[in-house]
C-alpha cells in the first residue's frame, strides 16, 4: 500500500538478554543489601563459633548445624522483596515506557518477570554456596568435619522452590497494582479478620478452611517449607502443596501481565 | 548570500524564499553561477520544512532563476540582474504599496503623488 | 454554528489513518468520532486546548489507549492488532517527563533503547546527544523536565522511524534549546523521509515546519486540512460598512470571527476569496483589506470561533 520501508521489531533473544541486564541493574540495591547481610551473618556465625570453641574446647556436638528447610527462610524473605526492585518506579500507572516498546505487552512483562526470576535463582544458588562455605568454615574452626550435617537433598532443592514461590506471590500485586503493599497488607488483614470472625461467631468449618490455607496439606506453609500443622518438614507435604501454589500463582502472574491498563 | 524570513510576513514560506532569492539575484549579492545553500542547510537554518525549501527551489528553477547541477546542488543562473527580474521585484513592491494604500483609503494617484513628494524631499536632504 | 470547514484529507498514501475514534474515561468524553488522516511525509500539527484529546489520539496509535469505537492504522497496520510492528516504526516523545527507567543512567538508557530498535544509528545518537548537551552519567529520574525531554527526543529520533509522534516536544525547554530542537527536527526531515505528527501550544514555532493541521476541541476534530488549503481558504477581511449595516447573511456560517465597530468590521471568513469578496460587496460593504492569517491566528479562529 505505501512505499515506506517498514522497520522490523527486535529479536526476542535480544530483548530477553537486554531485560536480563536491565533487571540486574535495577536490583543492584537489593543485591548489595543481600550480600552485605550475608557477610554480616557469616561474621556473626564465625564469631560465635570461635567464642564457643574458646569457652568449651571439648563441646562436641554443640557448634554445628544441620541445613534444613528452615534454612530457606532468609532467602525466601529476600525473594518476597525482589519484585519491588524488578519493577522499581514502574507501577502500572507509570509503566508506559515498557508498554511502548515494539514488543507485545503481555509477553514483554512476562520476560521481565522471568529475568527477575533468573537473577533470583542465581542469588539462591549463591546463598546455598554461602551455606556450604559456612559449614566448611565452622568445620575448620571447630576442627571437626562432622560438626555440620548436610540435611536431606530435597531440602536444598526446596530453597529454589521457596524463593520461586515467594517471588511469584509478590509479583502478582506488584505487576498488577499501583499499591502492592496495600494489597499485601489488606490480604493479611482480611485473612486474620475472617479467622477472628469465624471464631467469634462459632463457624468452625470456615475457621478450619481458612487455617488450612496456611497450614493445611495444601497450605502455604507446606508449599514453601514442607511444614504441616504439626511436626517438621516432610518431602511429601512439600511435593503435594508446592506445585499447586506455584502453578496457581504463575497463572495469576500471567493474568495480571496480560491485563490491559491505561 | 543571506536568506532570512520576516516573521510578520503571512505569505506562504516558499513564496517568501523565492522572493528573497530573486532580491539577492537582482541586488547582486547572489552572483552568476554562485551556489545556493543546500535544501537541507537552508531548512535547518530557517527552521523550515525541507519540502518547502524544495518547492521554492523548484519554482526558482522553473522560472529560470537558478539551475541544478546533478549531484552538486543548485546554482544561480547568469544574467539575472536584467530588466525582467527588476520588473518582477518592482511588481512585488508595488503590490504591497497598493495594498497599504487601499487599506488607508487612498487612490492610486494620491499614492503616486505622495511617492514623488517623498522622493524629492529625500533627494534634497541627501544633496545637503 | 455550522461551517464548511474541511475535516477530511483525501488522496495519497496515509501514514496515519484513524476512523471514528471514540473514547470515554468514565463520564468524560476524551475523543468523539475522530478521523485523523496524515499523509506520508507530512508534518501534521495537532492543535487544541488542554484536554482536547491530542495526547489521547497519539496514545491510541501506540495502543496505550484502547478506544470504545473506531479503528486506527499506521502505514496500513492496525494499531491494536499489530501493535508491536506499529510501534517499531514510531518514535514517540511523550508529554510526561517520567519516561524510561528513572533509575537508569542516560547513557545506559540510550543503549537499552537502541537494542529494541534494530535501525538505531549510533553515530546519529551520539551527534544528537552532543547537540542536546545530554549528561550521560546522570540518572534520568533526577533530570529536570527539559533535560529529560532532550533525552526523549534523542531516543525518538536516533532510530530514524518513519513516523514521529511528538507530544509537546519543546515543553520545558529554554528558548535556545527550543530553537535547537526545531533545527534538529528540520535537519532530521531533510535526512530521512519522515512523517511527523506534533502537538504543541507553541504554534508560532512550528509555523514553518507544519504543512498540515488538525484542530481538536473537546474531543472533536473541528477541521483538518493542508496548509495550502488553509492559506487559500482563510482570510481576514477589513470592510467599511454603512451605518446600521444588516450584515451579510449569505456568509452566515462561514464567518469565524467578527470584530465590529461603528463603520468598520473585521471578519475572519472561511471561503474562496473571490466568492467572499463578491458577497461582501453585494451586501453593501467596501472591502479595504484582505489579509492572510498567521498560523497562530488561523488556529485561534478555528478553535475559538466567536460566532
Amino acid at each position: 500500500m505505501t512505499s515506506t520501508t517498514l522497520h522490523p521489531t527486535p529479536e526476542p533473544r535480544t530483548v530477553a538478554a537486554e531485560q536480563f541486564r536491565a533487571v540486574g541493574i535495577a536490583i543492584r540495591t537489593e543485591a548489595y543489601f543481600y550480600l552485605g547481610a550475608l557477610l554480616v551473618l557469616a561474621i556473626l556465625i564465625f564469631a560465635s563459633t570461635i567464642r564457643m570453641v574458646h569457652m568449651h574446647p571439648s563441646s562436641g556436638g554443640r557448634s554445628g548445624f544441620v541445613y534444613g528447610a528452615a534454612g530457606a527462610v532468609p532467602i525466601f524473605a529476600m525473594a518476597f522483596l525482589i519484585p519491588f526492585g524488578v519493577w522499581r518506579s514502574e507501577d502500572p500507572s507509570r509503566r508506559a515506557y515498557h508498554w511502548t516498546m515494539p514488543v507485545a505487552r503481555g509477553p514483554h512483562t512476562i520476560v521481565k518477570f522471568l529475568c527477575g526470576w533468573a537473577w533470583l535463582m542465581i542469588a539462591t544458588a549463591v546463598y546455598l554456596i554461602f551455606v556450604v562455605g559456612l559449614a566448611v568454615g565452622i568445620s575448620l574452626i571447630t576442627g571437626d568435619p562432622n560438626r555440620v550435617a548436610a540435611g536431606a537433598g530435597w531440602e536444598w532443592i526446596l530453597a529454589f522452590t521457596a524463593t520461586t514461590l515467594g517471588y511469584l506471590l509478590t509479583s502478582i500485586p506488584v505487576i498488577g497494582s499501583d499499591h502492592a503493599w496495600r494489597w499485601i497488607g489488606g490480604l493479611f488483614l482480611a485473612f486474620w479478620v475472617l479467622i477472628g470472625v469465624s471464631a467469634s461467631f462459632g463457624l468452625p468449618d470456615m475457621s478450619i478452611a481458612l487455617r488450612s490455607i496456611w497450614d493445611g496439606s495444601y497450605g502455604l506453609k507446606a508449599a514453601v517449607f514442607g511444614l504441616e500443622r504439626w511436626g517438621g518438614p516432610t518431602m511429601s507435604a512439600w511435593l503435594v502443596a508446592m506445585p499447586l501454589w506455584i502453578i496457581g500463582s504463575a497463572i495469576a502472574v500471567t493474568l495480571v501481565s496480560y491485563r490491559h491498563r491505561e | 548570500m543571506l536568506i532570512s524570513l520576516d516573521p510578520q510576513d503571512t505569505r506562504p514560506i516558499y513564496v517568501q524564499i523565492v522572493d528573497e532569492v530573486r532580491r539577492a539575484l537582482v541586488l547582486g549579492t547572489l552572483g552568476a553561477d554562485d551556489p545556493l545553500p543546500s535544501v537541507r542547510d537552508l531548512a535547518v537554518k530557517l527552521r523550515v520544512n525541507p519540502n518547502t525549501v524544495s518547492q521554492a527551489y523548484r519554482d526558482l528553477e522553473r522560472q529560470g532563476m537558478v539551475y541544478v547541477r546533478r549531484g552538486q546542488g543548485t546554482y544561480a543562473s547568469p544574467g539575472q540582474q536584467g530588466g525582467a527580474e527588476r520588473r518582477l521585484l518592482a511588481d512585488g513592491v508595488a503590490d504591497r504599496a497598493l495594498h497599504e494604500a487601499r487599506r488607508n483609503g487612498l487612490t492610486v494617484e494620491e499614492l503616486i503623488e505622495a511617492i514623488r513628494i517623498h522622493d524629492n524631499q529625500r533627494s534634497s536632504e541627501e544633496s545637503q | 454554528m455550522t461551517t464548511a470547514l474541511p475535516t477530511r484529507i483525501n488522496g495519497g498514501d496515509l501514514a496515519v489513518d484513524t476512523r471514528g475514534l471514540t473514547k470515554r474515561f468514565g463520564d468524560q468524553v476524551a475523543l468523539s468520532d475522530v478521523s485523523v488522516q496524515v499523509p506520508v511525509g507530512a508534518v501534521y500539527l495537532l492543535v487544541g486546548p488542554n484536554g482536547a484529546g491530542k495526547s489521547t489520539t497519539l496514545k491510541v496509535l501506540l495502543d496505550l489507549v484502547r478506544t470504545d469505537q473506531g479503528t486506527a492504522e499506521v502505514f496500513g497496520l492496525n494499531c491494536r492488532e499489530r501493535a508491536p510492528e506499529v510501534r517499531a516504526n514510531i518514535g514517540y516523545v511523550p508529554e510526561r517527563p517520567d519516561w524510561g527507567y528513572g533509575w537508569m543512567r542516560v547513557g545506559r538508557l540510550l543503549k537499552h533503547h537502541a537494542l529494541y530498535y534494530p535501525t538505531w544509528d549510533a553515530d546519529y545518537a551520539t551527534k544528537l546527544a552532543q547537540k542536546f548537551e545530554l549528561r550521560m552519567d546522570r540518572k534520568i529520574g533526577v533530570l529536570s523536565k527539559g533535560q529529560a525531554r532532550r533525552v526523549h527526543l534523542t531516543m525518538a529520533l536516533a532510530h530514524r522511524p518513519p513516523l514521529l509522534l511528538l507530544d509537546e516536544p519543546t515543553d520545558g525547554l529554554d528558548p535556545l534549546m527550543r530553537d535547537e530542537t526545531l533545527g534538529v527536527i528540520a535537519d532530521h526531515l531533510a535526512d530521512s523521509p519522515t512523517t511527523v505528527v506534533l502537538s504543541t501550544h507553541h504554534v508560532e514555532e512550528v509555523e514553518r515546519l507544519a504543512d498540515h493541521i488538525g484542530v481538536l476541541r473537546n474531543g472533536e476534530l473541528r477541521a483538518q486540512m493542508s496548509r495550502t488549503d488553509l492559506d487559500a481558504g482563510l482570510r481576514r477581511y477589513r470592510v467599511e460598512v454603512p451605518e446600521r449595516w444588516a450584515g451579510a447573511p449569505s456568509l452566515n456560517g462561514s464567518v469565524l470571527r467578527r470584530v465590529t465597530s461603528a463603520r468598520e468590521v473585521q471578519w475572519t471568513v472561511w471561503g474562496q476569496e473571490a466568492d467572499v469578496l463578491q458577497k461582501l460587496t453585494a451586501a453593501g460593504g467596501t472591502v479595504r483589506e484582505v489579509a492572510p492569517l498567521s498560523l497562530l491566528d488561523a488556529t485561534l479562529a478555528l478553535l475559538n470561533p466567536n460566532d
